[in-house]
């Protein structure tokens, strides 16, 4: 048995899901957080004790109208488990974006599956049930379906739907719910947020809306913590699932090629249900009410009062600038100093292991591989992993609370300027933490222009794991209080500026990135209060996400530089630091780095290429290529330190980001092409760059 | 638009921040038109479906800095929408604040 979540975006059906299966799926504030299809099995409460013990109180908790009772006894869910399904929100079954095609395909495989099965489990079973005006969208069914045999064979029905609807939105919510019920599957209306609407004085009759609709109706549990609430809600579903049966449409408005009466139809249906059931309150303005009183309403609606500030005349960017700025300096300030911390730490345990395993007889060439090259890549990426982790809080807590859509919002102008839409914000301030998640995050993107494009400009948001090369730089070159942060604030500005250019090469150049932009109809929701274990939970798991899809990458790549350093290509150990593999490659790209003002450029490109897999190994390999850190102002001046780290800013991103590139790209070849095309574009900028600064004056 | 005048209507991003109209109806999206981006269907439909139909209230609550895009409450959510899809929806004359 599988139970579809289908509903608007940012409805509540994750969390739902996670309440339904006790797990922990990403939720947040902001409409299209879900962007794969997750699935998990239905924890059941109390449910699986009642079954066993006494099937027959069923019958008394039963809330619905169903048509029969259960002929078979109740241990038939006890051998055959219910899987739940998360979908990504959509507002109609006619898709505008991939994720709403990926929800409705689901639910008309669904839909295809459950008469495929029906039919193949029950043909002889059950006859003679005319459930033919069930199925609007043309599928085979109507003269093949052998009869919907109502409560005669519970459980027959492989798919049912549990439509999400957020009570507050009732009206707009409805339109989903009625295509849904439409499919003629099993459905459930569950409505969510029925706290915050009874919070602004409205109510909802759930037994007339069932009525009309012809549908169970169940408010679902709010918030996601109140367990005994959770667990009756699930009991609910199970016990309407017991008895589930295609539902039989209300209303039934079917699509004409050519025209929209169908959704004008639809909607007066839906107000005139509204009207009926459904009290705003504060909330602004039903369906078509009459009343002048709405746009009063709308500006008072508390859930919205911070907009007044954060979307203020005068006060959205100021408010924006101290948001930002106070991100950075808790990632890279608080972030930076954990950072040291840990890497004492790491370098500590390194030592250490390095002293037992010598100590237990092992060859050194073992003990090398592993303290060197796995432990060093390992601990390059631990020792960032508080940037990361605080980042990733701060940017799941603006989620939660509503503000990443006020900032779609405000960017959606100045985004246009890159040929992008406010919806491409989010993704790109996360390539600003780590470009792989942020990849994954363009999946909300509407259109497959905007995301391509999006994913053609993620590399020049600067990533944290370059952040140590500034650093490292920054002190030796350009050294002061001030100075530091000043240089990485231009680099940063450096990587968007660039990313301008290229966005606007790229869309004169190229055909398919030459449209117009997403049109943005993004859904604000309201404000809501931060939910702190959540946040944390939420951001805890990005991290692990983060990790995951990194850390057999990193730890190749370690393993693959510390092959490259230690041997000779005749695979024999090197004895310095000048004939390894990876110092003869650095030797035979180093005249590459002439126009950088970098003469003597051997470890300096070795470090680049070494960063190629993996942008933690950039300083590793520099100490080792140079026989110590401290010997880099031999080789650098300040201006081709400028240059380098711009270099470093642009050039193509690490191999998990350049794979996963590939992955939501499609095509290989593209992403190839794109890294081919990134490389050039930052040498000619890290060329620009070092001529800049010697104008300038410096060394 | 000019049709949108004559015929005593407005249109809604024509609509000043603060007032309320009742939607009359979307204009056929012109041909080639940069807002018919969707997927599978034209923007009109996705408006329609988003609950723009005849006999809606929509206030708009705020322009972003710059005028464009602005924030509509209507059917008791909000929503971003840019001019260049307001512009199609077609609304009567606003009830609260000062015609522009």
């Amino acid at each position: 048995m599988t139970l579809y979540l289908a509903g608007n975006p940012n409805c509540g059906k994750s969390t739902l899901f996670n309440l339904l299966c006790h797990t922990d799926v990403r939720t947040g504030n902001y409409p299209g957080v879900t962007v794969k299809i997750s699935s998990g099995s239905l924890r059941r409460g109390s449910f699986a004790h009642t079954d066993n013990t006494d099937p027959g109180s069923f019958a008394d908790k039963s809330k619905f109208a169903g048509k029969g009772g259960f002929s078979r006894n109740g241990d038939f869910f006890g051998n055959d488990s219910v899987t739940v399904i998360d979908l990504p929100g959509t507002y109609s079954l006619e898709p505008a974006s991939p994720e709403e095609a990926a929800a409705r395909k689901a639910l008309t495989d669904a839909q295809n599956g459950f008469y495929a099965q029906f039919v193949g489990d029950n043909v002889g079973d059950n006859v003679g049930c005319g459930n033919t005006d069930l199925n609007p969208r043309g599928n085979a069914h109507s003269s093949t379906c052998p009869g919907a045999c109502p409560g005669a064979c519970p459980g027959a029905h492989r798919s049912a739907i549990i439509a999400v609807a957020d009570a507050t939105a009732l009206p707009r919510a409805l339109y989903l719910v009625t295509e849904l019920t439409e499919l003629g599957l099993p459905t459930l209306l569950a409505l969510t947020m029925t706290d915050e609407l009874s919070a602004s004085g409205g109510s909802v009759d759930v037994r007339a809306l069932s009525q009309m609709l012809g549908l169970p109706v169940l408010i679902a549990p709010n918030g996601s913590r109140n367990k005994g609430a959770a667990d009756k809600f699930a009991d609910d579903v199970m016990q309407y699932l017991f008895r589930a049966q295609p539902t039989k449409s209300r209303a039934y408005f079917p699509r004409v090629n050519g025209n929209d009466r169908d959704i004008n139809a639809r909607y007066r249906f839906i107000d005139s249900v509204c009207r009926r059931v459904w009290r705003s309150g504060d909330i602004a303005d039903t369906g078509n009410s009459k009343s002048n009183g709405g746009e009063n309403k709308a500006t008072s609606d508390r859930r919205y009062l911070p907009d007044r500030f954060f979307l203020g005349k005068y006060t959205a960017y100021p408010a924006f600038a101290a948001v930002a700025a106070s991100i950075f300096a808790l990632t890279f300030g608080v972030g930076g100093v954990i950072c040291r911390v840990f890497e004492k730490i790491l370098t500590a345990a390194s030592s250490v292991s390095t002293a037992y395993l010598t100590s237990l007889g092992t060859p050194s060439m073992l003990v090398s591989f592993i303290t060197d090259g796995l432990m060093r890549g390992v601990s390059g990426v631990l020792g960032y992993l508080p940037v990361i982790i605080i980042l990733f809080t701060c940017l799941d807590y603006l989620e939660d609370c509503g503000y990443m859509a006020r900032a779609a919002f405000l960017f959606d102008r100045p985004l246009r300027a890159a040929g992008l839409s406010g919806r491409s914000f989010m993704p790109l301030i996360m390539g600003f933490g780590c470009t792989v998640p942020a990849l994954g995050a363009t999946r909300t993107l509407g259109s497959g222009r905007d995301r391509h494009l999006t994913l053609m400009l993620l590399p020049y948001m600067s990533c944290t794991a370059k952040i140590p090369v500034y650093a490292l730089f920054c002190s030796l070159f350009f050294p002061g209080r001030l100075l530091p942060p000043l240089v990485i604030a231009l680099l940063y500005a450096t990587g968007v500026a660039v990313a301008l250019g290229v966005s606007a090469l790229a869309r004169r150049f190229l055909p398919s990135l030459n449209g117009q932009p997403d049109p943005f109809m993004l859904e604000l929701p309201p404000w809501r209060a931060p939910r702190p274990l959540h946040i944390l939970r939420s951001a805890l798991g990005r991290t692990a996400e983060f990790l995951r899809k990194t850390f057999t990458v990193i730890l190749a790549a370690s393993a693959a530089v510390w092959f490259l350093s230690g041997f000779t290509p005749s695979l024999t150990p090197a004895t310095g630091a000048t004939d390894s593999m990876l110092a003869l490659l650095g030797r035979g790209l180093s005249p590459l780095f002439y126009p950088f003002g970098i003469a003597h450029g051997e470890s300096a490109a070795a470090a680049l290429l070494a960063g190629l897999l993996a942008k933690e190994a950039v300083i590793s390999t520099l100490a080792v290529g140079t026989g110590g850190l401290s010997s880099l102002p031999f080789i650098f001046t300040s201006s081709s330190a400028g240059a380098y780290m711009t270099f470093v800013l642009l050039y193509p991103p690490c191999v998990a980001a350049s794979s996963s590139l590939a992955v939501e790209l499609g095509s290989r070849r593209r992403a190839l092409a794109m890294l081919v095309c990134q490389t050039a574009v930052a040498y000619a900028a890290a060329i620009a760059m070092g001529w800049l600064l010697r104008l300038l004056g410096m060394p | 638009m000019t049709k949108a005048q004559t015929a005593g209507t407005a249109t809604l991003d024509r609509l000043p921040a603060g007032t309320a109209a009742t939607v009359r109806g979307i204009t056929v999206t012109p041909r080639g038109d940069a807002s018919a981006t969707c997927s599978g269907g034209t923007t009109r439909r996705r408006l329609l479906e988003l609950g723009f139909t005849p006999g809606t209230r929509v206030a708009v609550l705020c322009r972003a800095p710059g005028g464009d895009p602005a924030i509509y409450a209507l059917r008791g959510y909000r929503i971003t929408l840019r001019a260049v899809l307001a512009r199609l929806v077609l609304t009567d004359t606003p009830t609260v604040g000062r015609d522009s």
